[in-house]
C-alpha cells in the first residue's frame, strides 16, 4: 500500500494533508471535466472530505489516485442530479505544434460527448483524458476491465455517429 | 469489414489486447481498408480528447488552503489556557458555594416532605389527574437526548375522542407551538374537510421533545396512546450512505437516496400520529 495512505489510515494528520496536496490538482481537473470549473472546487472538497473520513478502509487494492477518482466520480454523479452542466464546458485544445495533428473542434467534441450516456462518457473521460488503463478505469467505476473495453468500443462508435451526423447536417 | 477485428479495434489501439487477438487485428488492418479508416478516425478522436486542456487549473495555493481547511491540526484541549482558567473557576465556585448549596438542599428537603404530604392527600381523591399534572410539570425540554446521536426514530400513535374536533385541534396546535413543533395533515387520512368526523394529523417535534409532547397530548381529555415505537436506524443510514458510493444505476442511487432522506427526516423529527374521532 502507498506509504502516505498507510500513515493516513493510522491517523497521521500530516499524511492526510499530504494526500490533499498531492492529488488536489488531479481530482480538481477530473471533477472540472464532468461538472465544469464552477462546481469543480465544491466537488473536489467534498471528495476529499469523504476520502479522509474513509481512509481507514482503504485497502490498497488500487492506487490512491484511482481510489480518489472513484470517490470524486460518485460526488459528481450526485451533483449532476441537481444541475446538468455540459461536459468539458471550460476546456479547449492546447496549441498543437504538429501541423499534421488534425484535431476535432472542441465544441463538436463537447456536443458529441454530451450525447453519450453517463456510463459511456465516464469511461471516455477516464481513459482518453485522464490516461487511466482499462484496469484502473474499472477500479474507479467499479466494473470489470472487460466492461470498460466494451463501453469504450461502443462510446467510440456513438461518437463517430454523432460527429459524422453533425458534419453532414 | 472483419467484425471480430472491429470489436477489438479500440482495445488494440490502446494496447490493451492480448498478443493473439492483437495479431488478428493487425492482420485484418492490412487487408481491410474500411477498418483502417476507422482506426485512423479513432486515433484522431483520441488525440483530440487528450489535447483538450482546461482554461483554469487548480493552483498549489488552492491545494494548500484545502489541506489546511480539511485537515485541521489535532490540538490537545488541555493545552488551551481557557480550559485551565475555567477549571480553576469551577473549583473556586465549588469550594465557596458548597455552604450555600447545603443550606438550599436542606430547605428543599423540607419542601419535598410537605409536597409529598400534599400529594398523598390528592391521590386519595383523584389519582389519575394528579399523576398527569405531575408529569406535565417536568416537561424535559432542556437537552437533546441520545435520540439525535443514535439516529433514533420515535413514533407514537394517539387517539383523541372529542365532542369538538376544532377545540381539540386548537389544543394540539397550542401544544405544537409550545414545543416548536409542526402539524401536518396525514397523507393517509381519509376523512377531511369541515364536516369530517374522523381526522388524522401528524405532530412533528425535535426528538428530545418527543416525551414531553406525548405527555401533553395525553393530558387532553379523551386521549389514549395506542402505541409507541423506538427504532435505531444509525446502521441502516450508514449502509445506505455506503450504497450510494458504489457502482449502481441512476435509479438505484435515487432509490437509496430517497430512503436515506426519509430515514434522516424521521430521525430528525419525531412523529406523533394523532387520530381525532368526533363523539357527539
Amino acid at each position: 500500500m502507498d506509504p502516505v495512505a498507510q500513515r493516513a489510515a493510522s491517523g497521521d494528520r500530516e499524511a492526510m494533508a499530504d494526500i490533499v496536496r498531492l492529488f488536489y490538482a488531479d481530482v480538481y481537473r477530473f471533477c472540472s471535466r464532468i461538472v465544469g470549473a464552477d462546481a469543480a472546487d465544491d466537488a473536489t472538497q467534498e471528495a476529499f472530505l469523504i476520502a479522509l473520513r474513509r481512509i481507514r478502509v482503504f485497502r490498497g487494492e488500487s492506487t490512491l489516485k484511482t481510489w480518489l477518482f472513484g470517490i470524486a466520480l460518485n460526488v459528481t454523479r450526485n451533483m449532476k442530479r441537481k444541475r446538468l452542466p455540459l461536459p468539458l464546458a471550460d476546456w479547449d485544445h492546447s496549441n498543437s505544434e504538429d501541423p499534421s495533428d488534425q484535431l476535432i473542434d472542441a465544441e463538436r467534441l463537447r456536443c458529441a460527448l454530451a450525447k453519450l450516456s453517463p456510463e459511456h462518457r465516464e469511461v471516455v473521460i477516464l481513459h482518453e483524458m485522464e490516461g487511466l488503463s482499462y484496469d484502473e478505469c474499472g477500479h474507479v467505476v467499479g466494473i470489470p476491465s472487460g466492461t470498460v473495453k466494451s463501453r469504450l468500443h461502443h462510446a467510440f462508435r456513438q461518437l463517430r455517429l454523432h460527429l459524422e451526423g453533425a458534419e453532414s447536417a | 469489414m472483419n467484425y471480430d477485428a472491429r470489436e477489438n479495434l479500440k482495445a488494440y489501439l490502446d494496447g490493451e489486447l492480448d498478443p493473439e487477438l492483437a495479431e488478428q487485428v493487425r492482420t485484418a488492418l492490412e487487408v481491410d481498408a474500411e477498418l483502417k479508416k476507422e482506426a485512423e478516425f479513432m486515433r484522431s478522436l483520441s488525440r483530440s480528447f487528450s489535447s483538450l486542456r482546461p482554461r483554469a487549473e487548480a493552483t498549489r495555493e488552492m491545494a494548500e488552503q484545502a489541506a489546511a481547511r480539511l485537515v485541521r491540526p489535532h490540538r490537545s484541549i488541555l493545552r488551551a489556557p481557557w480550559v485551565w482558567a475555567g477549571a480553576c473557576g469551577l473549583l473556586l465556585i465549588a469550594v465557596f458555594a458548597r455552604p450555600l448549596f447545603e443550606s438550599a438542599q436542606h430547605e428543599l428537603s423540607g419542601q419535598d416532605a410537605a409536597k409529598e404530604m400534599k400529594q398523598d392527600s390528592v391521590r386519595e381523591g383523584a389519582p389519575a389527574a394528579g399523576s398527569v399534572e405531575e408529569s406535565q410539570a417536568e416537561a424535559p425540554t432542556s437537552a437533546p437526548s441520545a435520540a439525535q446521536s443514535e439516529a433514533l426514530i420515535q413514533e407514537s400513535s394517539i387517539t383523541v375522542r372529542t365532542a369538538s374536533i376544532d377545540t381539540t385541534l386548537r389544543e394540539i396546535d397550542s401544544i405544537a407551538n409550545s414545543l416548536d413543533g409542526s402539524i401536518e395533515v396525514d397523507p393517509g387520512s381519509i376523512a377531511t374537510g369541515p364536516n369530517a368526523t374522523d381526522k388524522t394529523i401528524l405532530l412533528r417535534v425535535a426528538p428530545y421533545r418527543f416525551d414531553a409532547a406525548r405527555k401533553q397530548l395525553l393530558s387532553i381529555r379523551g386521549s389514549t396512546e395506542a402505541s409507541v415505537q423506538y427504532r435505531n436506524v444509525a446502521e441502516e443510514i450508514h449502509r445506505l450512505e455506503n450504497e450510494t458510493y458504489r457502482e449502481r444505476s441512476s435509479q438505484q442511487i435515487d432509490s437509496f437516496q430517497g430512503q436515506l432522506s426519509r430515514l434522516r427526516d424521521l430521525a430528525e423529527r419525531s412523529t406523533i400520529r394523532i387520530r381525532i374521532i368526533l363523539e357527539p
